[in-house]
């Protein structure tokens, strides 16, 4: 495989063979690519290939898979000519738009094909000797595969010329973790893929398909390919559950994820019995406190938005213990703000939390020591005394949000 | 799953338990009544969108072969002693480990059972902030209880002077 200026000897050969059968022609001319060919080989080919306009730089326009596979390719090499603009075929999947990667910065999309091939045939020079060298035996069972996973795969190559930048830029974070070399096959299945589209030289819009992309290096078949997405899926919903779990950002390996999450659900299950069975001891007194609740909960549930975002189960387990000990058995229900928030959110959430919280025990507190004057005056003046009792939680969580900013120890004890 | 997070749907929750509480129902007695109402409440918030909560509101009518029937398609299928085809198709999650414990998550989130792995995550991730909510709407509950059953113990005759502390 020649990385210099192949002559257009090299290429009308490939071309010969192109005329024949599409799909074969497609891999000899991937294979080949002999990449700074010549403008008047690149009208040549396009004009065989396709009627996608012909750039100055070569043009394999109607390959996509070329273009993709050229800019893989100059991601590596480092002789990253410059148009990649346009890939004309684009990944559902972004992380897999590797080709638009190479593609920053790239104006027109015309000339994304030429350095697609350019970089392609680079890299075909590189890593794929033997394809170069015998492009006519790559397609052999490259094709069938190609045909088989293009029929059984619901990829769909959208040739976006006009997007490609965008993509580009898009897919450009995303690619940087995807260097794969394509391996010949992709290249293979890519370009049958795009000999669907060949005929619409205008981008078109995103299909919903999901684009997969084959590694370097695995194998291309359909199997293996939605066996892919399949593993992509599931480890993006792991990564969902990491972040869920407080804790777990260390953990590593499906395994220990998973006894994670196990454990956190059970203990979930758990305290959601623990406190069911608590509130069933209180609940006698629930009747005369009714609507006390129910002006109580709106206030605390703010707290609780605040609560839940990270408390480690266990910790919380003993919380709910003690806090209830203290409301309960102790008879914190002062109007001191000296509240003992069990508190196990991180420090970078604290402060917020711990406001709310402060407010949640300063309206808790409150709220008990008015609710003796509630049972007092029971019937008609409850409203009235709801309000009252209500207007000084309010009153409290005001002060308390002064607060802000200053954890003012003298009045809340934070327990960490 | 993003709803779970807005303190709207805390606040949803919270009414919909305390109105459970309320109706002195013949559920709520009994060792797990609460429990039941809670997580029934839970599901009602989630609107039926998720597999779990689809489980545990049907999980109530009539045992639950009402809804299976229709399911099925007017049969019910016996259970099927081997390995839920859903977890082997996982991508070949590796190894035997992940596999059990993927098993023992299934168990854990009502109504997941048979699924794939995918979706037995998904609706993990979705359980899981489901009770937290649950957990600190119940918390608040309880606080606010006791707080007024023992503000309510205290004017039986206790001192005040605890409250002066």
């Amino acid at each position: 495989m020649n990385c210099g200026t192949p002559s257009p000897d090299q290429l009308l050969p490939a071309l010969g063979i192109s005329n024949l059968n599409w799909d074969q022609s497609m891999d000899s001319l991937s294979s080949i690519v002999p990449l700074p060919v010549s403008s008047e080989v690149a009208s040549f080919i396009g004009n065989s290939f396709s009627s996608m306009h012909v750039n100055r730089l070569i043009q394999f326009p109607t390959d996509p898979a070329f273009a993709e596979r050229a800019a893989r390719y100059s991601c590596f090499s480092s002789t990253n000519h410059g148009a990649f603009s346009g890939i004309p075929e684009v990944t559902g999947k972004i992380s897999r738009i590797s080709s638009n990667h190479c593609f920053k910065g790239k104006e027109s999309q015309g000339q994304s094909r030429v350095q697609l091939e350019v970089g392609d045939g680079e890299f075909g020079s590189g890593k794929e000797d033997s394809s170069v060298t015998d492009p006519a035996s790559v397609p052999g069972e490259s094709n069938a595969k190609k045909r088989k996973a293009v029929a059984k795969r619901k990829v769909k190559v959208a040739e976006e010329n006009d997007l490609n930048s965008k993509k580009c830029r898009s897919a450009e974070a995303s690619e940087s973790e995807k260097d794969g070399i394509l391996p010949k096959e992709e290249q293979n299945v890519y370009e049958k893929k795009h000999g669907k589209d060949d005929e619409e030289n205008a981008p078109e819009p995103f299909k919903d398909y999901i684009h997969v992309r084959a590694r370097r290096g695995q194998a291309t078949d359909s199997h293996s390919l939605a066996e892919r997405v399949r593993r992509e899926k599931i480890s993006q919903r792991m990564k969902l559950l990491q972040d869920l779990v407080p804790g777990c950002n260390k953990i590593t390996g499906k395994a220990l994820m998973l006894d994670e999450i196990i454990n956190y659900v059970q203990a979930l299950q758990r305290q959601v019995e623990f406190l069911s069975m608590k509130l069933a001891t209180v609940n006698p007194g629930l009747d005369s406190n009714l609507e006390n609740l129910i002006s109580k909960e709106s206030l605390l549930n703010q707290a609780n938005a605040s609560f839940s975002s990270s408390l480690y189960p266990l910790e919380n387990l003993s919380a709910s213990v003690n806090f209830g000990h203290r409301s309960s058995e102790e008879s914190h229900i002062p109007f001191t703000l000296a509240n003992r928030i069990d508190n196990h959110c991180s420090i970078a959430q604290l402060d917020s939390t711990l406001h709310q919280a402060a407010i949640m025990q300063s309206a808790l507190d409150m709220f008990g020591a008015s609710a003796s004057q509630v049972e007092n005056l029971w019937d008609d003046e409850l409203h009235t005394v709801l309000q009252s009792s209500f207007g000084q939680n309010q009153e409290i969580g005001v002060t308390s949000q002064n607060f802000h900013g200053q954890l003012s120890a003298a009045h809340m004890k934070i327990e960490l | 799953m993003s709803k779970w997070r807005s303190a709207e749907q805390q606040r949803i929750y919270g009414r919909r338990l305390l109105e459970a509480l309320r109706s002195a129902r013949s559920s709520l007695t009994g060792p797990w009544g609460i429990k039941k109402a809670a997580d029934y409440a839970l599901a009602l918030s989630a609107r039926g969108q998720s597999r779990w909560s689809r489980a545990i509101l049907f999980g109530r009518s009539r045992g639950g072969k009402v809804m299976l029937k229709h399911k099925a398609g007017g049969k019910i299928r016996r259970l099927r002693r081997f390995h839920p085809p859903g977890k082997l198709a996982a991508a070949q999650m590796n190894g035997s480990k992940v596999r059990d414990r993927l098993r023992l998550l299934s168990r854990l989130v009502p109504g997941c059972r048979k699924l794939p792995v995918a979706r037995v995550l998904a609706e993990t991730a979705d359980y899981m902030a489901a009770l937290q909510i649950q957990v600190n709407t119940m918390r608040a509950f309880v606080d606010a209880l006791s707080a007024a059953a023992v503000a309510a113990r205290r004017t039986d005759g206790e001192l005040d002077v605890e409250a002066l502390r």
